[in-house]
Order: C-alpha cells, then sequence, then structure tokens
C-alpha cells in the first residue's frame, strides 16, 4: 500500500487513520491524499465582526458579578455586511435568543426596527424574519466596548473581537 | 453543493498555523487530516453542523471553526485566550471567504447564558503541561452546547473522560467514534524526537437536553 507511505512522509502535522463508526474498525483504511487540493479563493480585504448573535451569548463574568447579562454596548464603528437568509435557522434562533437584550443592543448600533415585544406567531410575517435576520446577523460591532450592566467596567472590542479576559483581582 | 472529504481536507491544509507556539497554552496545530475527519464525521453521520451554530473552544488557529463554515454552519464562533492565534485565524478566515466571529476569553472563566450554541468542537490541551486543562475544556463546552460536543482527549485517558462526562458533565452520551493518531512535530525545545505519535480518541458527548428558555 504504497499511498499510505507516502501520505505520512508528506504530512508532518496530521494524523491518520480514519474509521467512520466504532472503535472496533481500527484497521488501516488509510485513503489517498494525493487528489489535489480545491483552488485557492482570492484574498479580500479584512471584515471584522461582532455580530449580535455573539453579544447575546456574552454575560459578564467577573467574580460576584450576579447580574452579568445584557452587556451595554459601546459604539466606536458599526459596519453593516449582507448575509444569506436561512428561514429554518431564524425560527430556531428565535427560542435561544433573549429577544429585549437583542432590541436594546440593536438600538444602540443604530437599528430600531425590531419590535419592543415578540412572540412565535410573528415568525410567520416575512418583514418581521428580515428584521430579525438583519438585526442578529448583518450588523457587526467592529470597534467599541462592552460594558458590564453592574459594574461598569468595560470589555473593549477591537477589530471586531471582544476582550472578555479578566484581571486578576476580578477572577 | 456539498464538499468532498478530500476538499475538505484540501481547504484546511492551506491554513496557516501558529508561528511561534506558546507551550503554557500547549498549542499544537490542528492537522487538516484530523480535522477534516471530525468535522466531515459530526455532519455526515451526526448532522451537527450544517445550519449550526458551532463554538470551536482554543480555536488556536481556527482550523475545526473554519472547518464547520465550510460545511455549512450558519454561524461559528471562536474562543480563544491567545490574541496572537487569533490574529492568525481572522487571517484563515479571510483566506477562506468565511464568517467567524471571534471572542478572547479564558474558558475557564466562561460565563455562559444557557445552551445557545448547537455544537462545540475543539482540539482541548492535553493537560500534560497544566493538569486538568482538558477537563476544564470538557466541562464548559458541555454547559454551552445543546446538541454535542466534539473532542479529542488522549487514548490513555478513556475510562477518566468517560466517567467525568457522565457523572460530572451532564451528558447523556459519550462515545468514541474512532481512535486517530496524532502526530506531534517537533515544535518545543524539549521535545527530543522529531516526531511523535500519540494516540487520540475522537469524542462525542450529547448533553442532557435543558428546558428551553421561553421569551
Amino acid at each position: 500500500m504504497p499511498q499510505a507511505k507516502r501520505k505520512r512522509d508528506n504530512s508532518t502535522r496530521n494524523a491518520s487513520e480514519y474509521c467512520t463508526t466504532n472503535q472496533s474498525n481500527q484497521q488501516e483504511t488509510t485513503d489517498n491524499t494525493t487528489s489535489p487540493a480545491a483552488p485557492r479563493p482570492a484574498k479580500i480585504p479584512s471584515i471584522f465582526q461582532m455580530r449580535l448573535l455573539t453579544h447575546n451569548m456574552l454575560s459578564s463574568n467577573i467574580k460576584g458579578v450576579a447580574n452579568g447579562f445584557p452587556l451595554k454596548i459601546e459604539v466606536v464603528k458599526v459596519v453593516e455586511k449582507e448575509v444569506d437568509f436561512n428561514i429554518d435557522f431564524l425560527k430556531n434562533m428565535f427560542h435561544k435568543v433573549e429577544w429585549k437584550a437583542l432590541v436594546e443592543a440593536s438600538t444602540t448600533m443604530g437599528y430600531a426596527e425590531l419590535p419592543e415585544n415578540a412572540d412565535a406567531t410573528m415568525l410567520d410575517s416575512d418583514d418581521f424574519l428580515h428584521k430579525f435576520h438583519h438585526a442578529l446577523l448583518e450588523l457587526h460591532l467592529e470597534e467599541g466596548a462592552l460594558v458590564c450592566p453592574q459594574t461598569g467596567r468595560k470589555f473593549p472590542v477591537q477589530k471586531g473581537i471582544p476582550n472578555m479576559l479578566l484581571h486578576e483581582d476580578e477572577v | 453543493m456539498k464538499l468532498k472529504l478530500k476538499q475538505l481536507e484540501g481547504l484546511l491544509g492551506s491554513l496557516e498555523q501558529f508561528s511561534t507556539p506558546k507551550i503554557e497554552l500547549e498549542q499544537y496545530p490542528t492537522g487538516a487530516h484530523i480535522a477534516s475527519r471530525m468535522l466531515y464525521t459530526a455532519e455526515n453521520s451526526f448532522e451537527d453542523v450544517n445550519s449550526k451554530v458551532v463554538a470551536d473552544f482554543g480555536c488556536g488557529c481556527g482550523t475545526l471553526g473554519l472547518a464547520a463554515g465550510l460545511l455549512g454552519a450558519e454561524s461559528v464562533i471562536g474562543l480563544d485566550i491567545d490574541t496572537e492565534s487569533l490574529e492568525i485565524a481572522s487571517a484563515n478566515m479571510d483566506e477562506l471567504e468565511l464568517d467567524m466571529d471571534f471572542i478572547q476569553c479564558d474558558i475557564r472563566n466562561l460565563k455562559r447564558r444557557g445552551q445557545i450554541v448547537e455544537t462545540v468542537v475543539m482540539n482541548p490541551p492535553f493537560g500534560t503541561r497544566r493538569k486538568g486543562a482538558d477537563m476544564d475544556f470538557l466541562s464548559a463546552a458541555m454547559k454551552v452546547a445543546s446538541q454535542a460536543v466534539y473532542s479529542l482527549h488522549k487514548t490513555t485517558t478513556r475510562e477518566h473522560v468517560k466517567r467525568a462526562a457522565l457523572r460530572d458533565y451532564n451528558a447523556r452520551s459519550a462515545e468514541v467514534i474512532c481512535e486517530l493518531r496524532y502526530d506531534v512535530p517537533q515544535l518545543y525545545k524539549f521535545h527530543k524526537k522529531k516526531e511523535v505519535d500519540i494516540a487520540v480518541d475522537l469524542w462525542r458527548f450529547v448533553p442532557q437536553r435543558r428546558q428551553e428558555r421561553s421569551l
């Protein structure tokens, strides 16, 4: 099985042996890795992003903080970016997001189109779904901060990456 | 159009890896071979990736998260403590023209808000430098995933991992999907051999369902 040897030779960092089901199937099912790699996509300029979907999951993690959610948003720069619309995903996410936090965050980011209150019956409305989609996935905080609602401690957001690392006395 | 395993591996093989890995964080690159198989199995055997929210814990250069993105995850979030890793991961994201959100945080201090992601994928530190690091990751992952957690652990820890997952981390099931060889290249000075094979298990953990939040 010359293929197997070859593979081992040209991969310095990869693991081998793959079996689809159980550990009972540990025999060498090594496949060949000789097919050409898919073409590389062209380089595009960086888009830094933090969506409100991510914001909706984050909570202040400082020791002793009981009400760390939702984090307030300080906006320096917001970017918008179009993404594909996926109804099933939105319907699923609707039951997972904290609606009030999303409305508040979206308003802070300059998009005030979401209704104050929402229930599952609204998922039949195309208009509602598109607004929900835009707020959840297309609004990005590029520069700014997330602020702990209880202590006012700021977690900086730079290049779309929130820094939630704590100082020693906060752990 | 669905990606084939070979195409996935090819794309991941083009990604940039750690230039100066940090031993205290046990930074070892997740190879394209292992990463492609991990995510391919998650999608094709269990439907845990496509249209899902996927988090990559300790994402490093982003290989596993980006693999999830390539297989159609609706949203991918990479978490890592290390600035440099996140920069490389961002560059890799650009290279593949994918979207991925990143959060810089210490997995141990992650404050969760319920099971908001469906699937967590990770190649955690094996806990050889700081004992228990692997279990810290697993514990945190089991708290945020609603559907499945995929993780790599040394085969020598199999019994321990299983026991801890079922007893302490609220797992409904903990299964070794397959055993893999993890080729650790000579990255650090203390490595005496050029390359070492470690036997690792690819695990799939299923968390207990919790009540869904009502609005």
